[in-house]
């Protein structure tokens, strides 16, 4: 009780923020106005500086390329960040605020096909697993969202999209080799760089007390995929 | 209904603003849905649909959220997470930067309302045929399509409190200026 009550300050503070927000909107152009702090933010996250300076500006008529190049950098910054965590902690919280689908939207398709390719019944695995992991994704984004945490539903997508990277080389380790510890090894090493990539994004959005019931069912999702790339022949 | 669409755009080009862009914007959407109902014809291997239809509806996604969105109706929205939580930010034409060519609008507004409502109908009809697979594709069009008109919905109504806010805006400047001139 004593821990909801803090909660609940912030959220009707944060609900009054946003109605200030809104308040002052109308009276000066949302660009104008509304941008400052998004960008102090972007800057003191690891994010590349390139995709932050763009946002300022009105970018309604630049051209198509300049769109595809900053996305291109959007989702080469993101994958550093998520599989290469080496940096400091929090610069990890502010990242992937910039979120992007493609990178998860491509890592789900290759983990289904790698696990899905050579089985007897290839319809089957794949629409399994490529189900378990949007379900399991939307799942466990609304677990955090209503454990509390602060987390935007595209922004977990993207996160535990990303995630998967390490476990889609396992998959593809295994679908190579036959090498019963050559396998373990690698699921083994993939399990865990996946999770130590996303526990600490997850863990940080929610209070600490409730850490281990966000990030429980993550590592279970996780510790399935692994397994199934394991398990597959 | 999937015909009516791509229709207008190859018969009159001249009338678009942006009549490549226009041309995408519907391509991908029209692509998308006929893959997905045509596929079973010319191929049974469900993976190769999937992920045909799949990465059109991302080409289709991306498409709209960050290249037909703006230069066709001069609008785009970025929902961007802070501190304090999701936050949209959303861009509009500024005054004198340029006009909206209404065959554009008219376009890009029908493509992106009906892609949803098309998406729903395939998913009512996949469940009654019992194709659970093929449920899976119908339930990512409509998360993504219906994202795109979520977000761009609520940009336009920003847009013309925008508008009128400046409307209100100048008529206090003409109202104030026209007293103090009495």
């Amino acid at each position: 009780m004593s821990q909801n009550r803090p909660g609940n300050a912030g959220f009707s503070e944060d609900v009054e923020r946003l109605f200030q927000h809104d308040a002052s909107v109308p009276s000066v152009p949302v660009s104008a106005q509304q941008n400052p702090p998004g960008i102090a933010q972007d800057t003191s996250g690891a994010h590349s500086p390139t995709s932050a300076q763009h946002l300022p500006l009105n970018t309604l008529d630049e051209p198509v390329w300049e769109t595809i190049l900053r996305d291109v950098k959007r989702i080469y910054g993101n994958l550093k960040l998520v599989v290469f965590p080496f940096g400091s902690r929090d610069q990890q919280t502010t990242a992937l605020r910039n979120w992007d689908l493609w990178g998860p939207m491509t890592f789900a398709l290759v983990l289904s096909i790698c696990l899905a390719v050579g089985t007897d019944e290839q319809r089957t695995v794949f629409s399994l697993v490529f189900g378990t992991l949007s379900v399991g994704a939307v799942i466990l984004t609304f677990n955090v969202i209503l454990l509390g945490g602060n987390i935007g539903f595209f922004q977990a997508m993207c996160l535990l999209g990303y995630c998967i990277f390490p476990i889609d080389i396992a998959a593809i380790v295994c679908a190579a080799t036959t090498n019963a510890i050559a396998r373990w090894v690698i699921v083994l090493v993939a399990l865990a760089w996946s999770s130590w990539a996303s526990v600490p994004f997850v863990g940080s959005s929610v209070s600490p007390s409730r850490k281990a019931l966000a990030v429980y069912p993550l590592l279970l999702l996780y510790t399935f995929l692994a397994w199934l790339c394991l398990v597959k022949n | 209904m999937a015909d009516a669409q791509p229709a207008d755009p190859v018969l009159q080009p001249i009338a678009y603003g942006h009549p490549v862009v226009a041309f995408f914007h519907v391509f991908f959407k029209v692509a998308s849905f006929l893959v997905y109902l045509l596929c079973g014809l010319f191929s049974s291997n469900f993976i190769a649909n999937f992920v045909a239809v799949v990465v059109l509806l991302m080409f289709d996604f991306w498409t709209t959220k960050n290249i037909s969105g703006r230069l066709l109706v001069g609008l785009r929205y970025w929902n961007e997470v802070t501190d304090q939580g999701s936050n949209w930010r959303f861009e509009t034409l500024e005054e004198g930067q340029r006009s909206i060519n209404a065959k554009d609008s008219a376009c890009f507004w029908w493509s992106l309302y009906i892609q949803p409502l098309v998406w729903i109908a395939l998913g009512i009809v996949t469940i009654f045929r019992l194709k659970i697979d093929y449920l899976l594709i119908v339930v990512i069009a409509v998360v993504l399509s219906c994202a795109n008109v979520f977000g761009y919905t609520k940009c336009s109504k920003e847009a013309s409190n925008q508008l009128k806010a400046m409307a209100t805006n100048a008529m206090r400047q003409g109202l104030t200026a026209a007293i103090a001139r009495v």
